[in-house]
């Protein structure tokens, strides 16, 4: 029936493993030994051009951070107009495939804005955000957020929604929320520290 | 051979369905629970120090 070598249940035993190794990668030591090695390619993200620029030129900075904050609130509005649909609590008029699949297509080019403005913001704090234990928090809660949304979300939303137990759908579109809201509560966190 | 395909494609959906959807109940359910775990401790912080700095 499948053609893959682990069965008919990859997804679940790649999303299963994945799993195991965020938590194993959050609660051991080799989360304080990666913390170590890089170290020197935060001192050069200071180094580069965008971490010049950031550092001197405060406009240059709030105008990124702005285009950032406006890459966030598109995120957090299309997470919450599919996953609010899903739930039954808005637009229920239109079809959920529609709003599901053009989400979807905000989301990404929302990740893709808020990624590339992010990068120029590290690059202008990025000794400091390194000693912030709530950057890589957001850092962990975003790759948890993509992984889940492109791996686990997208692949069980491309089916007949109809065809979907009514209760795992229910629990991706709680899921999803928290997710991403622990992303933005993470990264709003970042700017009252330190 | 074409209707054993056709008959094979339903049988392949429906196992993709149920891989997808107890892929999704597995990081649902991993996500719900650290997420409860991770919050019930930010407010249990977030009160120790209310009682340290203000007694309440």
């Amino acid at each position: 029936m499948s053609n893959s070598i682990l069965g008919p249940y990859t997804r679940t035993i790649v999303t299963i493993g994945f799993i195991i190794l965020v938590f194993g990668f959050s609660f051991t030591n080799f989360r304080s030994d990666m913390y170590v090695v890089i170290f020197p390619f935060f001192e050069w993200m200071e180094t580069t051009w965008f971490g010049i620029i950031g550092k001197t030129w405060g406009a240059a900075f709030a105008f990124v951070q702005t285009i950032h904050l406006l890459g966030l609130a598109l995120l957090g509005g299309s997470v919450l107009a599919a996953e609010g649909r899903i739930l039954g609590l808005l637009m229920v008029d239109v079809p959920a495939k529609t709003i599901v699949n053009r989400c979807h297509t905000l989301l990404s080019w929302s990740l893709i804005i808020t990624i590339s403005t992010g990068v120029f913001m590290a690059c202008g704090v990025a000794l400091k955000i390194y000693y912030l234990p709530v950057f890589w928090y957001k850092m962990l809660a975003l790759m948890a957020g993509v992984m889940f949304h492109f791996l686990v979300r997208r692949p069980l939303l491309e089916h007949d929604l109809e065809t979907i137990n009514p209760i795992i759908l229910r629990m991706t579109a709680v899921s999803s929320i928290l997710v991403w809201f622990l992303v933005a509560a993470t990264g709003r966190w970042i700017g009252f520290s330190g | 051979m074409n209707e054993s395909i056709e008959e094979a494609n339903p049988r392949e959906e429906e196992a993709d369905v149920k891989d997808a959807e107890s892929s999704a109940f597995v990081a649902a359910f991993s996500i719900i629970g650290f997420s409860i775990v991770y919050w019930a401790l930010q407010i249990q912080s977030v009160q120790e120090l209310l009682d340290l700095a203000y007694g309440f």
